[in-house]
């Protein structure tokens, strides 16, 4: 069935190549078969992933003593009040057994690797600060999640700033 | 087309002394650029909207060939010729006159074509193509140029054809893979729910790609999906981060980026053995590997300096090299032979990141945007244009920069963000 549509196909196309020269010069030979461009744009399939919603599977560590650590533009190091802040979550975190995940995040500036990895960055420190006061390494997992997992979508410096940050959250 | 043949190799001639003496200067464009008057012969009541598309497109590929310039003559009233009239358009400065006309049948497309040479009043060439679903027409605009681009005699810009696959960012917390043409014409997604990133093709053949999937609660996984069937296979997973680089030229290699301890260093991947080997051991960032020298060397990033800046090493021993001296935050590269072409982070405008490019075998240095966030720079197979994302003025765009033209083109997503691309 397509090779026949192709077929009526190039006998309209060859109707237009003749309208259009006339009387054919020696060398305006029609093409005797069609060329089929070739893409595999053609056969693209789409994979859908389960319905990963952003929480899905990991809990805030929302108990109000713990909190979200922040970072200044481009930078990856605690400053001495993020340092309190890191200190202060570990003393919280020490009452439970349960796995944490660090999620270190960066604003917009930016979305290569190098972004990705002053997210782990950031997540790293907040975990150095942690474990040096007496939480089990072994309960920490990090991820980076770069400039893609905002809290806070507006264009200006206030925003930016809440979207540098580490957020704790309990595995299940 | 002997003529116009003879034309381009003289104008090539002139880019090859000229570059002999000055490395990265952009040639301009040559005078020799022929005319090429494009007709749309198409029947009136085919679709107004896909002839305007088609039409728009034929003359921006053209023009980006940077090897002809590109006319779209209307015929007026004459809806028959009864030949062409190779005076007249020798009267209209023209050197190439092409007819095309559309046949849509269903969902079929197909593109009849004629050339005709003016300058020695031969007929160039007869083209017939189809490309199946309307969709894909982008793909037979590319294919058309690409043949009339080689019929000319012009060097080859076969990259046009190639797919285009990026990460778009939708909203929060949600980035899908997409495949399209590198003017974003085309455009279909190939995964989507959750946050997926840093799509790289597998392949020269383009039929497979790897890309890292972030799950909430898991670990970035790598996982390596047919574009034809969508079935996937996990590579790799890593605490932290775990992004595919680069890919050999025998395609049995990765370079990946990973933190199994919370330190991103590059790792070469076999996939056969299913081996890691680290090639970078610093405790800093070290992200970014891309092969060079016949797969035996990589260009990386790392901060091993104090900031982000592009280093080489060999994938043998450990000694580094600073391969970039320009700029003290240079976040990303993309090489071809002797050319490096990296992003820096304007100092004075910290939010300002723009491609600059050097030779490795001197200083010369040439930069290559001035406004915006420009990242993801990747050479074409043939080292002659480089393929960007821009962020300006919160729109994302693809960006093509033809280096012997001395041009640049963007073709703006009209929703949502490019996070990152490959081609």
């Amino acid at each position: 069935m397509k090779n026949m549509k192709i077929v009526l196909l190039s006998i309209a196309l060859m109707l237009f190549f003749a309208s259009c020269a006339g009387q054919p010069a020696p060398d305006d030979a029609l093409p005797n078969d069609v060329q089929n461009v070739d893409t595999q744009a053609n056969d693209a399939s789409e994979n859908e992933q389960g319905s990963d919603s952003a929480d899905s599977g990991v809990n805030s560590a929302n108990s109000e003593s713990i909190k979200i650590v922040y970072f200044d533009f481009d930078e990856f190091a605690l400053t001495q009040g993020n340092m309190d802040i890191a200190l202060a979550n570990a003393d919280s975190l020490s009452s439970s057994s349960a796995s944490i995940k660090l999620e270190g995040n960066c604003d917009e500036w930016g979305s290569d690797e190098y972004n990705y990895a002053l997210g782990l960055k950031r997540a790293k420190a907040v975990k150095d600060a942690i474990t040096s006061n007496g939480i089990d390494e072994s309960r920490i997992s990090m991820v980076s999640y770069g400039e893609s997992n905002p809290i806070c979508s507006e264009k200006n410096k206030s925003c930016w700033s809440k979207n540098r940050r580490v957020e704790t959250k309990f595995l299940p | 087309m002997n003529f116009l043949k003879l034309v381009f190799i003289l104008f090539l001639g002139y880019v090859n002394v000229y570059s002999a003496d000055v490395k990265l200067e952009i040639v301009k464009r040559s005078v020799a650029t022929p005319n090429v008057y494009f007709i749309n012969f198409t029947d009136s009541f085919v679709n107004k909207n896909i002839q305007k598309r088609v039409s728009k497109l034929i003359v921006g590929d053209a023009t980006i060939s940077g090897h002809m310039k590109p006319v779209e003559y209307d015929q007026g009233d004459e809806t028959f010729i009864s030949r062409i009239d190779y005076a007249k358009f020798k009267d209209l400065k023209a050197d190439i006159v092409v007819y095309y006309k559309l046949v849509i049948d269903d969902d079929e497309l197909s593109l009849g074509v004629k050339a005709y040479d003016i300058n020695t009043n031969k007929t160039s060439y007869v083209k017939t193509y189809n490309v199946g679903k309307i969709n894909n027409y982008p793909f037979l605009i590319h294919q058309m140029i690409i043949d009339l681009n080689d019929d000319l005699g012009a060097p080859d810009i076969s990259w046009m054809k190639k797919l285009v696959i990026f990460a778009k960012k939708t909203k929060m917390n949600r980035s899908n893979i997409m495949v399209a043409d590198y003017t974003l014409t085309y455009q279909k997604t190939v995964v989507s729910g959750g946050i997926n990133i840093f799509p790289k093709w597998a392949n020269k053949k383009q039929d497979a790609f790897y890309y890292t999937y972030l799950k909430k609660g898991g670990k970035p996984t790598i996982y390596k999906q047919s574009l034809r069937t969508a079935r996937k296979n996990k590579i790799i997973d890593s605490d932290g981060v775990a992004i595919v680089s680069d890919i050999s030229n025998d395609e049995k290699k990765l370079l990946i980026t990973m933190s199994p301890k919370g330190q991103t260093d590059i790792f070469l991947y076999n996939l056969s053995s299913k081996s890691l080997k680290k090639l970078t051991r610093y405790k800093g960032i070290d992200v970014g590997g891309h092969f060079i020298n016949d797969d035996k060397s990589i260009t990386f990033v790392s901060d091993r300096l104090g900031s982000p800046n592009i280093f080489s090493k060999s994938i043998y021993d450990s000694k580094v090299e600073l391969l970039v001296h320009h700029g003290t935050n240079n976040n990303s590269c993309t090489a071809f032979k002797n050319q490096v072409v990296f992003v820096s982070r304007d100092n004075a405008r910290r939010k300002s990141f723009n491609l600059y490019m050097i030779s490795t075998e001197d200083n010369g240095i040439k930069k290559l945007t001035s406004n915006g966030v420009n990242q993801f720079p990747k050479f074409s197979n043939d080292g002659e244009s480089v393929l960007f994302i821009k962020h300006y003025r919160n729109q994302s765009s693809i960006g093509v920069i033809r280096l012997k033209y001395n041009q640049s083109y963007l073709f703006p997503l009209k929703r949502g963000k490019i996070q990152s691309i490959d081609w």
